[in-house]
C-alpha cells in the first residue's frame, strides 16, 4: 500500500493524508454520467441528464433518486 | 543551577536517562554523557500528540485537528478540531488551549475544552458534522473565537453550514445556519474557512453546489456576517466565467488568509475543464460589503509542466496575507524528477504582490532522486514574520522508512531571490503524521500542526500532531512520545530547492467572476449540544517528549 496514493485508502478513512482527503471532496468529471453528444438538441438533453451530484462519501455521482 | 554551567548538579530539574553517579560532575563529564545519550541535553523543542491515544472514549474516538488561532496573550493557541470523543457521540467540532509559554518545553494540558454539536428532530444520520478544513477556527484580537463545520440535514438531504462565535471564555455568542436556496441544489460542501477582519465583520466562505447545464457544482459563496448577531449583510458568489460548462467549477482546496486591516486574501482550486488552476484574490472589507482589490480574472496559477500524466494541475494548500498585502501561497504540483526519471509532486511557494503581479521567482522545494531520496513532498501551511523569513509545513517519507512524517521549512524572502534556510523532519517509524497549518509562537518558536496515527490498545488511534522547533532550525535530535520513539533530522540532503525553473506561470483574462446574490438562507437546528469542559471521560489528553 502506498501511503500517498488515493487508491490505497479507503474512502472516509480517518487516517488518510490530508491530500487524499481533498481528493475525495473534488468532483470527478472523468466519471461524468453524461449520456449526451454535442449534436444533441438542447432541449432534449434535460430529458437524457437529471442532475447529477457528486457524492464525497461513496465517491460516485448521484441522481435526483440517489 | 542550571545545567551547562560550571559545576551543573544532577537533580529534578537535569534527569539522566540511565543511572550515572550523583554529586558535582565537570563540564567534560557532562559533555561525554551528552555525547553517549546518557544525558541529554535540554529540550529546544517538542513533539505533542493529543487526543484519545488510549483509547479511553472508545476505538471510534478519534482526533482530526485542522485549525489554530493564536491568543492576545502572544504564547497560547486556541486549537480547533473535529472530535469523536466516543463510539457513543462522535463527530462534534472541539476546541483547548495549549499554553507554550513554557517553550521549548512542551505543555502537559489542553485547557479549556469545548465541544459543540447538534441535534434535530430526525435520524441518528442528522447528528453528523463535518469540518476538516484548517480554517474552520479563528481567534480575533480579543480572544473571541469563531468556529465553523458542515452539518448533515436528514430532513434536507445535504450539507447546512453552522457558524457559531464563541467569547474569550468559550462561552456561545451566537450560532447561525445556512443552506442553499438555489432552484436546483445539493447544498453545501464541506471546506469551510472563517475569519474576522481588524473592522470587526466576520467572513464566512463556503462552497455551494448549484446547478447549471446538467450538473450540481460547487461554487465559491462568501457571506459578509455582523458581529452582533451573525445575520448576514452581504452575499458573494464567485464562479467560473466558464460556467456553463458542466465541468468548470470551484472545486477546491479553498484556502483563506489571515485579514491583514480589512483585507484578506482568498486562494481556492479552480478546475477549468481540463485541468486544475489556483485562483488567487484580494478583497477588502467594509461594514456592509466586500469588494475585490485586482480584477478577478487576472491572478491564476497553473501548472505549465508538460511532464505528468495529471495535465497541468496544481493545487493550494497555505496562504499568508503579509504586512504589505503581498499573498503567499504554498502550492503542490507535478512535474520530472531532477533526473527525469518520472514524476513527482513538489511543493512551491509563490508570491502575488499587492497589485495581484506574479513573482516568477518563485521557490520550489522537491525531494532529490540523485540524493537517493525519491518521494512526494506534500504541501501544508505557510505563514511569515514580516521580517524576511517564510515558513512552510508539509509531510513526506522519512528517509528510508515507509511512512510519511511532517516537515517544516524556513525560507529567506528577504531579497528579490527566495533561498531556504533550514528544512527539518520530524517523524516516528510508528505511524503516518502530517501538518496542514503552521504557525509563529512567541519570540522563537515555530510549530506545525496536522494529525497523525499512535498505537493504541486496540490498534491504532488518529490523534493531532504537532512539532515545535526553535526558529534557529537548531532542534535536532530523539524524542520519545507516547512510548514511541521520534527522529527530528535535517532534510536538506535529501532535497532540492530553486528558483531556476518554469514549471507555474501565471495565467490572466479567463476564468473568474464575482456577483452579488442570496443563495443562502437561515437554514434549520433545533438544539445545540455545548460541553462546557469536555467530560472526563470525552477529555482530550495529551502526550509529548521534548526534542
Amino acid at each position: 500500500m502506498a501511503w500517498d496514493d488515493p487508491e490505497d485508502w479507503t474512502r472516509g478513512d480517518p487516517a488518510a493524508p490530508p491530500h487524499v482527503k481533498d481528493f475525495w471532496l473534488r468532483p470527478d468529471f472523468d466519471a461524468f454520467p453524461q449520456r449526451w453528444t454535442d449534436e444533441t438538441e438542447t432541449e432534449e438533453r434535460a430529458d437524457w441528464n437529471p442532475p447529477y451530484t457528486w457524492n464525497d462519501m461513496t465517491g460516485k455521482w448521484d441522481d435526483a433518486d440517489g | 543551577m542550571s545545567y551547562g554551567t560550571n559545576g551543573s548538579v544532577i537533580g529534578p530539574d537535569n534527569v539522566p536517562t540511565t543511572s550515572v553517579a550523583s554529586g558535582v560532575w565537570s563540564l567534560g563529564e557532562v559533555a561525554e554523557a551528552e555525547r553517549d545519550d546518557i544525558w541529554p541535553a535540554p529540550p529546544t523543542g517538542f513533539i505533542l500528540l493529543w487526543g484519545d491515544p488510549d483509547d479511553t472514549g472508545g476505538v471510534n474516538a478519534e482526533c482530526y485537528p485542522y485549525a489554530m488561532g493564536k491568543l492576545s496573550n502572544g504564547t497560547s493557541m486556541r486549537v480547533g478540531t473535529r472530535w469523536n470523543s466516543s463510539n457513543a457521540n462522535s463527530s462534534r467540532v472541539a476546541s483547548g488551549t495549549l499554553d507554550f509559554s513554557g517553550f521549548p518545553n512542551a505543555p502537559t494540558t489542553m485547557d479549556d475544552q469545548h465541544t459543540w454539536n447538534w441535534t434535530f428532530s430526525g435520524s441518528t444520520p442528522s447528528w453528523t458534522i463535518y469540518t476538516e478544513d484548517p480554517r474552520n477556527t479563528y481567534v480575533d484580537s480579543s480572544d473571541n473565537m469563531y468556529q465553523c463545520g458542515a452539518i448533515y440535514d436528514a430532513s434536507y438531504s445535504y450539507y447546512q453550514a453552522a457558524v457559531r462565535k464563541f467569547n474569550s471564555s468559550q462561552a456561545v455568542q451566537w450560532n447561525v445556519v445556512f443552506e442553499s436556496t438555489a432552484g436546483t441544489t445539493s447544498g453545501l460542501a464541506n471546506q469551510l474557512n472563517v475569519i474576522k477582519t481588524a473592522s470587526g465583520y466576520p467572513i464566512f466562505v463556503t462552497p455551494v453546489y448549484g446547478y447549471n447545464n446538467y450538473a450540481n457544482k460547487p461554487r465559491m459563496q462568501m457571506l459578509l456576517l455582523s458581529d452582533t448577531d451573525g445575520s448576514v449583510q452581504q452575499s458573494k458568489m464567485c464562479y467560473d466565467s466558464a460556467d456553463t460548462w458542466s465541468a468548470a467549477q470551484a472545486n477546491g482546496p479553498f484556502r483563506i488568509t489571515n485579514p491583514n486591516g480589512d483585507k484578506f486574501a482568498y486562494a481556492f482550486g479552480d478546475f477549468v475543464g481540463t485541468y486544475q488552476t489556483v485562483c488567487v484574490e484580494l478583497w477588502s472589507v467594509t461594514s456592509t460589503s466586500m469588494g475585490n482589490e485586482w480584477a478577478l480574472s487576472n491572478a491564476n496559477l497553473k501548472n505549465n509542466s508538460t511532464a505528468h500524466w495529471g495535465g497541468n494541475d496544481c493545487y493550494v494548500y497555505g496562504s499568508w496575507l503579509d504586512s504589505s498585502n503581498n499573498v503567499w501561497l504554498v502550492v503542490g504540483f507535478a512535474s520530472y524528477n531532477l533526473d527525469s526519471s518520472g514524476t513527482k509532486t513538489n511543493l512551491a511557494i509563490v508570491k502575488y504582490d499587492s497589485s495581484g503581479n506574479f513573482d516568477s521567482n518563485y521557490l520550489i522545494i522537491r525531494s532529490d532522486v540523485t540524493a537517493g531520496y525519491d518521494h512526494p513532498m506534500y504541501a501544508g501551511g505557510i505563514i511569515g514574520d514580516n521580517a524576511g523569513n517564510i515558513y512552510v509545513s508539509g509531510y513526506s517519507m522519512i528517509p528510508g522508512g515507509s511512512v510519511s512524517a511532517p516537515f517544516i521549512a524556513k525560507i529567506d524572502v528577504s531579497g528579490a531571490t527566495p533561498s531556504m534556510t533550514w528544512i527539518t523532519q520530524a517523524g516516528t517509524a510508528a505511524g503516518n503524521n502530517y501538518a496542514q497549518n503552521i504557525e509563529l509562537v512567541g519570540s522563537d518558536m515555530v510549530v506545525s500542526m496536522g494529525y497523525g496515527t499512535t498505537p493504541s490498545a486496540s490498534g491504532t488511534a488518529v490523534v493531532g500532531t504537532m512539532v515545535a522547533l526553535n526558529t534557529d532550525g537548531e532542534t535536532l535530535g530523539s524524542s520519545t512520545v507516547d512510548g514511541q520513539s521520534w527522529s527530528t533530522i535535517d532534510l536538506s540532503p535529501y532535497v532540492s530547492n530553486a528558483t531556476t525553473h518554469t514549471s507555474l506561470v501565471n495565467q490572466t483574462g479567463n476564468n473568474f467572476t464575482a456577483t452579488n446574490n442570496s443563495l443562502t438562507q437561515a437554514g434549520d437546528v433545533n438544539t445545540w449540544i455545548d460541553d462546557v469542559p469536555a467530560t472526563a471521560s470525552t477529555a482530550i489528553l495529551v502526550e509529548s517528549g521534548g526534542i
